[in-house]
């Protein structure tokens, strides 16, 4: 299969593990940066003659502010009275969350764990969840194989990645009707 | 293939905004670095910052997101300008590297219900607002937003370049903007031991290529471009050319770059094969020159790879002691120094570069240098690992 398609609900282990180098390195996942090295771990494991410089862009989904720990950072921010306090957000707000939570809120991290754990080099992007970006990917590229994926958190905790090995003459041109939802664009491509 | 070339250009930065002003800073080596003022800073640890200013005054807003703010005044500025107007609506395109979204932190903490269900009301969706302002300002062809964290807005000049010069039809609007000078972002960048935590002058904490260097500081702005085919564009506008486009990933450490710099000087050399060119076309290179320990040697064994014996003496320049970690607008923003460059025939010297570290051996500027300049070499690189390198050329 050139097109891999995983979803996790939110009670759902995400089996990340068994594509580490290092275990630890899952502490600093969101969930759609589990999911995402899951699913093209996944992929390259069936498809293992890809080359490494393979070019990829992925369309990443809308902030994990649930995986940062928002929550707690609210919770320690309003002071007595109920309104936001600098000193409070100082004090008891920001320190309640791990400093390594910040990769969990930085877009390209689905992209470059991928990229540090399977040891991918090659031409790259990362666009915010739409077809066009993963459209635009491919025009610049002169390879005739290309690795195109797209993942998102719904508000449930539910994560659905996609990932798919393309030819460029599967995609259609940038004038062509297409979903503009890139999870949706892929799960309609057809690849061979 | 087609010539691609830039023909008009608009930044925010805090250097200035606007062309003249932002290239009068960079003949008088102004700095822009200080203290926050947009955001209430009661007992924040750290309150370096690099705001952005107009006229020589910090443009104020507070509880906004700024990224908007400054691609708004730009995209204000190119509309007035006519940069697109020989284009019909449907051939403007408009691809731009942004940060992260913004959150609204003090209104959801004064919602009525700020619990961690009801977050997405608050947070300023970055795609949504490209998408918006594409269609405030008639630019429908298509809109990208690149998050690729340090390197989104080089990303997207290099899509821009590619398509155009594999025949994409139209102009493209692209470039970048980014703030992280607010309290969760600026916090969160803090809490990681990603910025300087030096103390004295604010003018003086960011440090690229110096002995001393002791990290970055946060910036903010935007740059805008107008990139468009050489064939279908107006001769006397046009600024520059841009050549080549390369891109790789460190595939190493998410924390670190590469130390061997070896992927970073990959991308470079496929910017010169787009090119056409060899090294020594290369007149200078505007580094990323992060001011931070590990970068900045990674990048001298980078230039080392690429220029071999050269790289002692090829003059660089870093743009982020004047301008702070500019983040996801970081390419865009100092890729007007390197137009400066071209137009000005000179390479600015590395504002707060005074002693030379020996894992360093570059060429760093004390003072301003007057060359022939036709082909200048931008690179930058991300938190994660990604790289891009990018040669503007002499328009002739």
């Amino acid at each position: 299969m050139r097109k891999f398609y995983q979803s996790w609900k939110l009670d759902e282990v995400i089996p990340v593990t068994q594509f580490l180098k290092q275990k630890k390195i899952k502490k600093y996942f969101n969930r759609e940066t589990a999911a995402a090295v899951t699913t093209l771990g996944m992929l390259l494991k069936e498809n293992n003659t890809i080359p490494t410089t393979i070019p990829i862009c992925y369309a990443t989904g809308d902030l994990a502010y649930q995986d940062y720990g928002l929550d707690n950072i609210i919770n320690g921010s309003i002071d007595d009275g109920g309104t936001f306090s600098t000193e409070c957000f100082i004090e008891k707000g920001i320190v309640a969350i791990s400093p390594l939570n910040q990769f969990k809120i930085l877009q390209n991290m689905p992209l470059c764990f991928s990229a540090i754990e399977f040891g991918l080099t090659g031409e790259n992007a990362v666009v915010y969840n739409d077809s066009t970006g993963l459209r635009i990917f491919a025009g610049q590229i002169d390879a005739p194989e290309l690795m195109l994926g797209a993942g998102r958190v719904d508000r449930f905790g539910t994560v659905e990645v996609l990932f798919a090995l393309c030819r460029k003459e599967e995609l259609p041109s940038m004038n062509d009707q297409a979903p503009d939802d890139a999870l949706e664009f892929l799960k309609n491509l057809e690849v061979l | 293939m087609n010539r691609v070339v830039i023909t008009d250009m608009q930044v925010v930065s805090p250097i200035g905004t606007g062309k003249k002003e932002f290239y009068t800073s960079l003949d008088n080596g102004v700095t822009g670095l200080g203290t926050l003022s947009n955001i209430a800073t009661d007992s924040f640890p750290n309150t370096l910052a690099a705001e952005a200013k107009q006229k020589g005054v910090v443009i104020g807003s507070r509880n906004r997101d700024r990224k908007e703010l400054f691609m708004r005044m730009l995209l204000n500025e190119m509309q007035t300008s006519g940069s697109w107007e020989r284009y019909l609506p449907d051939q403007r395109h408009l691809w731009a590297g942004m940060g992260i979204d913004y959150f609204k932190l003090e209104s959801f903490c004064e919602s009525e219900n700020p619990t961690i269900n009801n977050w997405h009301g608050h947070s300023v969706n970055t795609q949504q607002v490209l998408k918006q302002l594409s269609s405030e300002f008639e630019i429908i062809g298509s809109q990208m937003t690149n998050v690729s964290a340090c390197v989104a807005s080089s990303q997207s000049i290099g899509a821009a370049f590619r398509n155009l010069r594999n025949g994409m039809e139209g102009v493209c609007i692209t470039g970048g903007a980014d703030s992280m000078l607010n309290h969760l972002h600026y916090m969160g960048f803090y809490k990681l031991g990603a910025l300087t935590g030096q103390s004295g002058d604010p003018q003086k904490a960011v440090k690229p290529f110096d002995l001393n260097r002791s990290g970055l500081v946060l910036g903010e702005g935007a740059a805008l471009f107008t990139i468009e085919q050489e064939s279908v564009a107006n001769k006397n506008k046009v600024l520059a050319e841009i050549a080549g486009y390369g891109c790789t990933m460190d595939s190493y450490m998410i924390t670190d770059p590469l130390p061997d710099g070896s992927m970073l000087a990959k991308a470079a050399r496929h910017a010169l094969e787009d090119a056409g060119l060899n090294i020594d076309d290369i007149d200078c290179v505007h580094c990323h020159g992060t001011g931070t320990p590990k970068n900045d040697v990674a990048e001298a064994q980078a230039l080392k790879i690429l220029f071999g014996s050269r790289s002692s003496e090829i003059p660089v320049f870093s743009l982020k002691s004047q301008v702070g970690h500019c983040i996801a607008a970081c390419g865009a923003v100092e890729l007007c120094a390197a137009l400066y460059s071209i137009e000005n025939q000179c390479v600015p010297p590395t504002v707060n570069f005074e002693t030379a570290d020996p894992e360093i051996p570059l060429n760093v500027l004390k003072e301003h240098a007057s060359m022939p300049i036709k082909n200048v070499l931008k690179l930058n690189a991300a938190f994660g690992g990604q790289n891009t390198a990018l040669i503007v050329r002499k328009y002739e």
